[in-house]
């Protein structure tokens, strides 16, 4: 069984954006603090249970970063790995970012039946690029899967859904957006395999300029720092000993649940 | 007003009455002359309802048309295979969407919600989320079709959940914790306190990794989007990625030992304090009250 692993990376963000936003000071600021996201780590560790449950399944992790992050993805030792670089304009445009995804996809692991990846791919996503991807690639997609298991021949995900979790049989060929859950935080990579992937050749892949967002009527007009969140009013302070603070508190509680 | 733009409401069937009044009120404020609102029940994935809103699509879509979802995981999906398959344009999960000079606008979060996209699109079909809220109807006229659908047959069978702890969905008051709880210990509190005010129970992204409460109960940009009367923020430094998920009318009462904490930026009652200390008097009160 062949798994691709799409990890995307995010900005650490205990660090502050630039001061001066543009997509090309958010690009260097994403690469200077890569992180793997907490849906990233999911991905990567599905698949690595995967594998330690099964030693023919093999990983081929594709990652979305710069030289650097893709050595440290290398770390927790996937089968194959490729950096893939991913026109700036298709950073905002999530249908224009499954589309080059699929791409890699078909160029790079085309014979993996299983596709992971994070619910958001990057700091630019909010879902929308994993579900184009499973439409660009003709993908069954199975969404916020926090588990696989093993029952004979066929595997399945346990997924959660507005009302609970569900646990589905996969398809031949699926795509699976994976969402963090306590089952699923990623391991460390042993020293071993982190000194060897610092000496690793790591092919790149770019994906066609046809892939740009301008193709979809797509426009990014500006990027900006976010409005701080509005304040209505200055905070009123709670003082007293922890019994006074605890009662005034069950009485602002209890109206609020009884109004 | 834009008369060649309409705009067209998909509303899903995981999505409550109220929100799907307060989506399709939203698009009636928009600039355009005609609102038609897909009202889909049954128990439906977001791929089955984007396929058969495509269909549907086909006989009122304009020359422009700007679709709107509400927003939320399975939202954002739906709303990505529908311009997908109609070879169109999706902004995603946005702040504000506006019409004008024939292009649709829109602001969206990025970087965790620290920085926002000024997004444009001049595609025949735009589709773009938004969080429902309540407004009164504006000026264009709605055109309602009711659409019944379920999923086609598949292999799935639900897993008994094992814990038993107040949804945040539709919660007056939301109880919610984050890093500074600092194990599992302090949201058997929280729970208690929940339980006992009838409340929904919430945690922040990195509550939820460290599995001290289910990916269920998430707060945040990535997370639930809730509209309590009073989210109660305990051990929650208050980062943009987690206020993202409040409702902006929402009273925050903040209790936390970081008087330095941004979250005291941003509450409306502050409460500087060790949760160890407070929380179980605030337990012990609450559970006393409602046996009385």
């Amino acid at each position: 069984m062949h798994v691709a692993v799409l990890v995307a990376g995010v900005a650490d963000p205990k660090w502050p954006l630039p001061r001066d936003i543009t997509l090309a000071s958010l690009e260097a600021h994403g690469a200077a603090h890569a992180a793997l996201s907490p849906f990233d780590e999911a991905a990567l560790e599905i698949a690595l249970k995967l594998r330690d449950a099964d030693a023919s399944v093999r990983i081929t992790a594709l990652v979305a970063g710069d030289e650097a992050f893709a050595r440290r993805i290398a770390g927790w030792r996937p089968d194959a790995i490729h950096r893939i670089e991913i026109v700036n304009a298709s950073r905002f445009d999530g249908l224009a970012c499954g589309r080059a995804l699929a791409e890699a996809l078909r160029s790079l692991a085309p014979d993996a039946s299983l596709v992971l990846m994070g619910r958001e791919f990057g700091d630019f996503d909010d879902g929308t690029a994993c579900a184009a991807l499973a439409h660009a690639a003709v993908l069954d997609h199975v969404a916020l899967v926090l588990a696989l298991e093993r029952r004979g021949d066929d595997l399945w995900a346990v997924r959660q859904r507005s009302d609970g979790l569900e646990r589905v049989k996969l398809p031949a060929r699926a795509l699976l957006s994976a969402t963090n859950d306590l089952g699923n935080r990623l391991r460390h990579p042993l020293m071993k395999n982190v000194m060897m992937a610092k000496k690793a050749a790591i092919a790149s892949w770019k994906a066609p300029e046809a892939d740009d967002a301008r193709a979809s009527g797509l426009h990014l007009d500006k990027v900006q720092a976010a409005p701080e969140p509005q304040r209505r009013t200055e905070s009123e302070w709670l003082q007293g000993t922890p019994r006074q603070k605890a009662d005034a508190l069950a009485q602002m509680l209890r109206s609020a649940s009884q109004s | 007003m834009s008369a060649a733009m309409n705009v067209i409401v998909i509303l899903p069937s995981w999505l409550g009455a109220a929100d799907r009044e307060s989506l399709i009120a939203m698009a009636t404020r928009l600039p355009v002359s005609r609102v038609d609102a897909l009202a889909f029940t049954g128990d439906a994935s977001p791929g089955t309802v984007a396929a058969r809103a495509v269909s549907e699509m086909d006989t009122i879509a304009s020359s422009a048309s700007l679709v709107l979802l509400p927003a939320g995981p399975d939202g954002e999906q739906c709303a990505a295979l529908v311009a997908a398959r109609m070879q169109g344009a999706s902004f995603g999960r946005c702040t504000s969407v506006e019409v004008a000079d024939g292009a649709v606008h829109a602001r969206r979060g990025a970087f965790g919600g620290r920085a926002e996209l000024l997004l444009r699109s001049d595609s025949r079909i735009t589709c773009a989320t938004l969080r429902p809220q309540a407004c009164d109807r504006g000026a264009a006229a709605v055109h309602a079709v009711e659409i019944a659908i379920e999923d086609p047959p598949r292999t799935a069978e639900p897993v008994a959940s094992n814990s038993a702890l107040p949804r945040v969905d539709g919660a007056q008051v939301v109880v919610s914790g984050g890093r500074g709880m600092a194990g599992a210990e302090g949201f058997d509190l929280l729970a208690r306190i929940a339980s006992a005010l009838g409340a929904g129970l919430g945690g922040s992204l990195p509550a939820v990794d460290a599995g001290w409460v289910p990916v269920a109960h998430q707060v945040g940009q990535s997370g639930k989007f809730v509209t309590p009367k009073v989210y109660f923020a305990v051990g929650i430094s208050g980062t943009p990625q987690h206020l993202a998920g409040i409702s902006p009318q929402a009273r925050i009462v903040a209790l936390n030992s970081d008087r330095d904490a941004p979250i005291f930026q941003r509450c409306d009652v502050a409460v500087e304090g060790d949760w160890r200390e407070i929380l179980p008097l605030l337990a012990h009160r609450l559970e006393t009250d409602a046996q009385g």
